[in-house]
């Protein structure tokens, strides 16, 4: 145990270890919430104390005492409320609240390696509080508890002593399983009041092999637990050891089967063994008295010898959920999804020679792989996906909170929770979306009488919806609160210099103040509106997902705010694009259709932005080579060919000249460097097949510069975006 | 380990600080070779151990054993709280009664 190799496995099964308690907290916490409303439901219990009792056990092999020790008073109110004794009450259910909050700190402390007294106290404070009401069972739990058969009422401190009889096999040392771990364990359940090593089978030194083990015990273990539970604590040491556990009430015969089995024909063990079973307080009739050669055919077989049964049974009952998944380090993933996108850009690479050769067979056989190379894209960037309805389970108990703290009456509304989206962006968009999700329930909903007043139903609504558009999810919270007074939002903004005197902006763009930095400090606003708080770091933070956040709100009804995000971050659809000799990639998906550059463009040749007439409609166009400085008087050949994309972002389209339409590009984003962070609306790089490098624009940016640009006549010198404001021609 | 070997006649046994599965086998060779050196009792000093798990409790049992059949007794004259622990845990507190609860 003490080599290196062996610490290594260890430190991966802790790894293991806590990643499966992570995942227990999650259902435990489920099971918590549900419990709110479905006291009564015992599997919905069941399952509570199952996720508690996992982690308490797999914390006991890796030795985390703490762990154990707090979870057990965890497991054991849970008991409590699992066998009748106790209902649920609010007290109960927030100090278990509680509880699986000072789980996931001591679980904390265990990966970091880091213990504070703090949490050390807490856990000494809520175990008390969790005792005690295990202790103060209401009236109608104590009339149970009589009537329950389980229930010893004998020794004065209320528990029975059960009798274990341990022979340890003799591959238990060498198979990891250590007596001492196990009866040091059996001390979470109660109180061993004797312990007896056997050693009768203990070889001299001699001939002593001394990885063996030939150890037994002897031993009284004073506790109010179920059976089942101190079978549990030799689950995994099934094989190595003979355990046979005698509850509290067992009478004389029980203890004569006992002795039958593990004397078999010692009489020198028939001796010593009663002798120290009565030194240890058992109250045993004499073995002498009966007649032990017949006791093991016609008594019951041992209670053990069920258990292996029962416990197989169990894990049956798990097994479907646990072969349905297979736990695949994130790094190794990570590993094979740059591989693909290395083979995807090998791959374009093939198909160029294929075509430069002019072979019908090769182009074939190269068009055959890469149509498999983009199916394998698909299925790996497929593994990432996660349904975001985990993180979203997430906000029920911060909605719970929160409402009880505030006193408002919340109705949380989860839809589309199995929408996919890439496992990187699922760890990113939690916080952002926690700042929404916080932000209605502190600003948003009103409390109950005030909502009566406002003619609103008591029971306020927040949904949380997701789903799936075009190549982008969509994430959408609104709740029907008090919603946003736009006179304020204007007020302020033209007070802080953010809007000229006079400016008429539109909603949308009233709305998209609340996102502008420095806004979301004015303390007045914050108080009014209630809303602002940070809201520019939530949109930077789903700005560097290459998404798009929006808002909109009608004052007294409520207010809805919309995440739009890539699907992944790695590859997408890509639409090659050149531009003065300069390859761009936009995303296919934002492609809406290609026409000939219109008149408008072509009339004014050195306006780098402008509008046109799409069919009776303007849009804002965006001439690519002025904007990004191209070398200005391309050949004039060279300028008839050039054409118009246009591109649409949600409800916003705009057009963008470019030299030459390549088509579509399977396109492997890598990030630009640092010191190319200032370039404008750029979302990163790709290599082509020729071994080009093309640049992703993004199209957020783009947008923002055709759309600044084509402002200017309504509300001269406002821009929407402050942080985009130094537009194009010079510093490119 | 240690550089009390070959022992004096009544000297004490020094093993640490693994007295845990890992080092059971050269354990148990270091105790055989001590037994065999001297025909008086066998004096333990555990003082320094600081990894002790079942394994090492066999070999003191193990080895007590031995000491028995030849008559004669084990002793420790230095346990550390470790070895206390495991013991007291074992209900084995007769190897540990004759020392001082320094």
């Amino acid at each position: 145990m003490h080599r290196d190799d062996d610490a290594e496995i260890i430190a991966a099964a802790r790894v293991g270890f806590l990643d499966e308690a992570g995942d227990m907290l999650q259902q435990f916490e489920q099971a918590l919430l549900v419990m709110e409303t479905a006291p009564d439901d015992a599997e919905n219990l069941n399952a509570a104390f199952r996720a508690a009792h996992t982690i308490k056990g797999t914390a006991g092999l890796f030795g985390c005492d703490a762990v154990v020790v707090f979870t057990h008073e965890v497991e054991t109110l849970l008991e409590g409320l699992r066998s009748g004794q106790l209902v649920v009450t609010e007290a109960i259910s927030a100090a278990l609240l509680e509880g699986l909050d000072q789980m996931a700190a001591l679980l904390d402390e265990v990966r970091t390696g880091a213990s504070s007294a703090e949490v050390q106290a807490r856990s000494q404070a809520l175990g008390e509080r969790l005792r005690r009401l295990h202790g103060a069972a209401p009236s109608h739990g104590t009339a149970h508890a009589v009537a329950t058969p389980t229930t010893p009422a004998t020794a004065t401190d209320g528990a029975g002593c059960w009798h274990l009889s341990l022979r340890f096999g003799n591959d238990a040392l060498r198979n990891g399983l250590d007596p001492l771990a196990f009866i040091r364990y059996l001390g979470t359940l109660g109180r061993v009041t004797a312990c007896h090593t056997v050693s009768d089978r203990l070889p001299p030194l001699e001939t002593l092999d001394a990885e063996s083990c030939h150890l037994g015990f002897e031993l009284r273990l004073q506790a109010d637990c179920e059976q089942a539970e101190i079978e549990r604590v030799f689950e995994f040491a099934i094989d190595d050891c003979s355990v046979q556990i005698l509850p509290p009430d067992a009478d004389a015969a029980a203890f004569n089967t006992l002795l039958a089995l593990r004397c078999e024909d010692d009489p020198e063990a028939r001796d010593w063994l009663p002798a120290l079973w009565s030194a240890q307080g058992v109250t045993w009739a004499a073995a002498a008295t009966t007649e032990p050669a017949a006791a093991p055919a016609e008594l019951a077989p041992p209670p053990a010898a069920a258990a292996p049964a029962d416990r197989r049974t169990g894990r049956d009952r798990r097994t479907p959920g646990e072969t349905r998944f297979v736990k695949v380090r994130a790094d190794k993933l990570d590993h094979l999804i740059d591989l693909i996108g290395e083979l995807v850009i090998a791959g374009s690479g093939a198909q160029m020679v294929a075509s430069e050769e002019g072979s019908v067979a090769f182009l074939e056989a190269s068009q055959r792989v890469s149509e498999l190379v983009q199916a394998t894209r698909d299925g790996a960037l497929a593994l990432r996906m996660v349904p975001v309805g985990e993180t979203f389970s997430r906000f029920q108990r911060v909605v719970r909170d929160t409402s009880k703290q505030l006193g408002k009456d919340i109705d949380f509304v989860i839809t589309g929770g199995d929408t996919e989206l890439d496992k990187s962006m699922v760890e990113l968009i939690a916080d952002p979306l926690m700042h929404l999700v916080r932000n209605s329930l502190d600003h948003g909903i009103e409390v109950p009488a005030e909502r009566l007043a406002a003619g609103k139903p008591a029971t306020g609504r927040l949904d949380l919806t997701a789903c799936h558009e075009g190549g982008a999810i969509v994430i959408t919270v609104a709740d029907d609160g008090r919603g946003l007074k736009r006179e304020r939002i204007l007020a302020k903004a033209i007070e802080r210099g953010l809007l000229p005197e006079g400016a008429m902006p539109s909603d949308a763009e009233v709305w998209q103040l609340i996102f502008a930095p420095g806004f979301s400090t004015a303390e007045k606003v914050t108080d009014l509106s209630g809303r602002g708080v940070g809201m520019d770091v939530v949109k930077r933070n789903i700005e560097a997902l290459r998404g798009q956040i929006s808002l909109s709100s009608v004052e007294g009804r409520g207010t809805t705010t919309q995440i739009r995000l890539p699907l992944t971050l790695a590859m997408i659809d890509g639409f090659l694009t050149t531009v003065g000799g300069v390859h761009y990639v936009l995303p296919l998906s934002v492609v809406s259709e290609c026409i000939a550059v219109p008149r408008e463009c072509l009339a004014e040749p050195e306006r780098s932005v402008g509008t046109f007439d799409l069919r009776g409609e303007v849009l804002p166009y965006l001439d690519l080579a002025l904007f990004y400085g191209a070398v200005p008087g391309s050949p004039p050949a060279e300028a008839q060919r050039r054409s118009l994309v246009v591109v649409r972002d949600g409800a916003v389209r705009i057009g963008l000249v470019v030299d030459r339409l390549l088509g579509e590009h399977q396109t492997v984003i890598k990030p630009l460097a640092g010191i190319f962070r200032h370039l404008k609306a750029l979302a990163g790089s790709t290599i082509l097949g020729s071994g080009d490098v093309a640049l992703v624009l993004d199209m957020q940016g783009l947008m923002a510069a055709a759309l600044q640009a084509g402002a200017p006549a309504r509300t001269p010198g406002w821009a929407p975006h402050p942080a985009r404001t130094t537009l194009p021609e010079g510093d490119a | 380990m240690s550089d009390l070997a070959p022992c004096l006649p009544g000297a004490p046994l020094a093993l640490w600080p693994d007295l845990s599965i890992a080092a059971a086998a050269s354990n148990r060779e270091r105790l055989l070779q001590a037994l065999q050196d001297h025909d008086g009792d066998l004096a333990l000093d555990l003082g320094q151990v600081s990894d002790f798990d079942s394994s090492g409790v066999q070999l003191l049992l193990s080895a007590r054993l031995s000491l028995r059949q030849r008559g004669q007794a084990l002793q420790l004259v230095a346990a550390s709280p470790a070895v206390r622990d495991a013991l007291a845990t074992f209900g084995l507190t007769d190897l540990i009664s004759d020392l001082r609860a320094d």
